[in-house]
């Protein structure tokens, strides 16, 4: 029997949940996928009443003690069994495990609440999968339930969280709600999607709620942080003039007067946020923020996203970084008040990630360190590309570029770039610093990158100096088949049985595994293939893979921008053609990702689009802005009410 | 016609009229085998089938009710089935074996036990140490092998971990992260009841009702 673990279709099933259920959960000792199978073919719908019954016929497939075990087990979790047969009986192709979760969240009242509403299963699958069971249950096409369950899927779908969005206005959810339904939304659709829970309203605007929860959350908690000092006490200004003196005079150059400024502000402020711009020196302040609170005794935590950035930013403060998922797996409790929580590359944490944060910032202070001109987080919602532009928050701007990074020419690019505009550029000539841009065919790409390889080799580059970064799936594709297949005709020991990569050549992680050190996003080369573990180089450290592991690997001769986000080299190879997601923020985070040399190619009208284009960030339709407008506006009549009353 | 329900019923309400004439008789000893109610002689008496009192609502609450008040109701469910053993070997009988397996569900029965406490560990434990004792197995052997009892056709010479143990280690262990999931899922629930209070409910509350501004 094959086993349906697809997105609901509304067609009737092939494999039960039941026997799926039965087959994959270790209390049904004694009873795995062969046993379920047949269990099932003999009794049909029969399955569950026959094992509670200790049916002759389970005993005799299974064997007399599995069959006990089994009813012992039924009889015990007869709710969820109910609503797992229930779900079967109505043809729900729902994936078993989804369908586990429900029946243990919901218990015994689950089936009655999906009677009474069948599109509460749209937590579990698709409004196509649901839309189908409501209508054989019997719900009409103009029910009111209809319409609030079109609200709420348009809202969850592609065209709001789908695209990082965290709200829509009612007309457009209304709008693209009518395409699910078939025909207009009714006129109380928007309204009965928030009534039903589907759906939280603001002003003309609708969210998910769970979206607008974690915005109003974030909101309240970095409104208390940004008027809070931190809780134990401001440093003395005496003392850190003397602390912030000592730290300078250990540096090659003296500090600027906005990253002394942004030091003394992390000690007068609970929340703070620092704004940086590619050369900026946020590395700078952040040392110098770092030393300064340990020596009044207060201990820095940095956090980023992704491990590759945690391991830069290790590097470049001396102090322990760890990744936000470490982080939240080791924080069981909330940080005490000694504890400045630093979360570098602020820029690509989202609205779910800072809201994780927050809900274990304790008594800690918070610095939020980022560049706003990078691309948005890969999740949902934006929150420091808005607190960077709020004049309410502590917050320090960096945008001044340091003579020493001013030879590579790249921070000024980087800067026309931000706002806009890009110069002419020569064409490439060779290893050197700077900023080309050479003319080449979509047709030509990969030969061309090859050859630029081949002279940037002869120069003297190692292989990790440098780095393709594409913007688009299909080019990222294209030039790691095309180096791969390069690679394979050396013949190097390849990956067992899928042979996707080989010895060599350079990959990228793509799991979060805590236990093993290993975060999505870690890059690095296959360093030895024996046909039962593997030995890689990621993110600087050994690993010893299994076979099994290969589903975690991918090649990564070329990377997209956003996994190329937080990481530097040497040297970056970007391709550019024209595409409707090339904006600003992506040629400017692919541009800063390069110490050295950028090595733009393709074709010069669609950089010349893309840099015109405005960010990313900048498109989304988020409600945090709102929120925090919100939260100030009730806490200033709560302290103008309590003013009044203690006059009274 | 009558259902199957009603049916029920009735078989329940006639079993506890026949426990009452019983009770009022004083002949409940009778009727007891190994501390509990026997229900294989009480079912035959009754005219209905053994299952029944697993099946049956009211004849499974009938027959608690009169392991606890006819019988010694102390007894734990181990004890009943190691009284039971010391009964039939006093009375030179085994226990109920078939084709050289303990016959489970009859011993069930013997021993006024649901079929559920059979799979409890202590019950297990005791018939496991008298089968082994007596050279039987723990009940009959089902005629769908497990997966992991099936030897492949052609071993593979590359598989390092036979393909079945390493199912078994991925379901044990998506099982458990399940489970992980679920309790963290629940911590982090009550412990955001705790943190939040009614504060961002109030601040959704009064979002929905911010009046619309004038948006193109």
């Amino acid at each position: 029997m094959k086993q349906v673990d697809l997105v609901a279709t509304g067609l009737p099933s092939e494999t039960s949940l039941l026997a799926t259920y039965i087959a994959s959960d270790r209390t049904f000792r004694g009873i795995g996928p062969r046993r379920a199978a047949a269990l099932a073919e003999a009794l049909g719908d029969d399955l569950q009443a026959a094992i509670l019954a200790l049916d002759k016929r389970v005993i005799e497939i299974v064997g007399e003690e599995p069959a006990i075990e089994a009813a012992a087990a039924m009889e015990a979790r007869q709710s969820e069994v109910a609503l797992l047969s229930w779900l079967d009986d109505i043809g729900a192709q729902i994936p078993t495990a989804n369908a586990i979760r429900l029946a243990r969240a919901w218990g015994p009242q689950g089936i009655e609440a999906v009677r009474q509403n069948p599109y509460l299963l749209l937590s579990v699958t698709s409004w196509k999968a649901v839309d189908a069971i409501a209508r054989s249950l019997g719900i009409d096409d103009s029910d009111t339930r209809r319409d609030a369950a079109a609200v709420e899927a348009v809202l969850t779908g592609d065209a709001c969280l789908g695209v990082g969005s965290t709200r829509l206005t009612v007309q457009r959810v209304l709008c693209a709600a009518a395409h699910l339904l078939g025909r207009p939304a009714a006129a109380g659709a928007a309204q009965a999607a928030v009534a039903s829970g589907g759906a939280a309203r603001f002003a003309d605007t609708l969210q998910p709620p769970g979206t607008a929860h974690m915005e109003a959350e974030c909101a309240l908690k970095l409104t208390r942080l940004s008027s809070a000092r931190p809780v134990l006490g401001v440093t003395p200004s005496a003392t850190l003039n003397t602390l912030l003196a000592a730290y300078e005079a250990g540096q090659p150059f003296p500090l600027t007067k906005a990253q002394r400024e942004a030091v003394r502000m992390s000690h007068r402020h609970r929340l703070m946020v620092l704004a940086g711009y590619a050369g900026s020196g946020k590395t700078t302040v952040l040392r110098g923020v770092c030393e300064t609170m340990e020596a009044v005794g207060r201990r820095p935590l940095i956090v980023t996203l992704s491990g590759r950035a945690a391991k830069r930013a290790a590097e470049a403060t001396s102090r322990r970084a760890i990744t936000v998922t470490r982080f939240l797996l080791e924080a069981d409790r909330p940080l005490s008040a000694n504890t400045a929580l630093i979360a570098d590359e602020a820029s690509m944490l989202g609205l779910v990630e800072l809201w994780r944060i927050l809900r274990r910032i304790g008594d800690a202070s918070l610095l939020l360190c980022g560049d706003p001109a990078q691309l948005p987080p890969v999740t949902p919602g934006i929150v420091f590309h808005q607190l960077a532009t709020d004049h309410e928050v502590a917050r320090v701007i960096l945008d001044r570029v340091h003579r020493q990074d001013e030879t590579t020419g790249i921070p000024a690019l980087a800067e026309g770039v931000r706002n806009g505009t890009l110069k002419t550029l020569s064409t490439f000539e060779g290893a050197q610093s700077g900023v080309t841009f050479t003319p080449c065919e979509k047709n030509k790409l990969t030969a061309a990158i090859h050859a630029i390889g081949r002279v940037l080799a002869e120069s003297g580059m190692g292989r990790d100096d440098v780095q393709i970064i594409a913007p688009t799936n299909r080019d990222i594709a294209a030039i790691n088949g095309y180096f791969h297949r390069l690679a394979m005709q050396r013949r190097p020991v390849a990956w067992p049985r899928t042979a996707h990569v080989a010895e060599g050549e350079p990959v990228i992680w793509t799991r979060n595994d805590a236990d093993r050190g290993l975060t999505n996003g870690s890059m690095g080369r296959i360093l030895r293939v024996r046909s039962d573990s593997i030995t890689a180089n990621l993110d600087g450290n050994v690993h010893e893979l299994a076979p099994i592991d290969g589903s975690f690997l991918q090649l990564a001769y070329a990377v997209s921008v956003h996994k190329a986000q937080g990481s530097q080299w040497q040297r970056v190879i970007v391709p550019v053609f024209a595409s409707r997601i090339l904006d600003r923020s992506m040629i400017y985070t692919a541009l800063t990702r390069a110490q050295e040399q950028v090595i733009f190619l393709g074709d010069r009208r669609a950089l010349d689009v893309a840099v015109r284009r405005p960010p990313a960030a900048e498109r989304r339709e988020v409600g945090f802005g709102d929120w925090l407008t919100l939260t100030r506006a009730k806490s200033d009549n709560g302290q103008r009410d309590n003013r009044i009353a203690a006059q009274l | 016609m009558t259902s199957n329900i009603e049916k029920g019923r009735e078989t329940a309400r006639r079993a506890e009229n026949w426990a009452a004439e019983i009770e009022e008789s004083g002949r409940t000893d009778e009727f007891v085998r190994a501390g509990a109610l026997n229900r294989s002689l009480v079912a035959e008496r009754l005219d209905f089938s053994r299952s029944a009192w697993q099946t049956n609502p009211g004849l499974k609450a009938l027959a608690a009710r009169l392991d606890a008040t006819w019988g010694d109701g102390k007894l734990t469910p181990a004890e009943r089935v190691s009284a039971l053993i010391a009964e039939r070997r006093s009375a030179g009988d085994p226990l109920p074996v078939l084709e050289g397996a303990l016959v489970l569900r009859e011993i069930a029965d013997l021993a006024g036990l649901h079929y559920t406490e059979m799979a409890r560990k202590d019950v297990r434990a005791v018939l496991s140490s008298y089968a082994e004792k007596h050279g039987v197995a723990m009940g009959s052997a089902g005629t769908v092998a497990l997966e992991e009892d099936i030897t492949p056709s052609s071993p593979d010479p590359t598989e390092m971990v036979p393909a079945s143990r390493l199912r078994e280690a991925q379901l044990r262990l998506s099982k458990a992260e399940r489970r992980l999931a679920e309790l963290r899922a629940e911590n982090a629930k009550l412990r955001a009841q705790l943190m939040r209070g009614d504060e961002v409910a109030e601040l959704i509350a009064m979002g929905a009702r911010v009046s619309p501004k004038g948006r193109s």
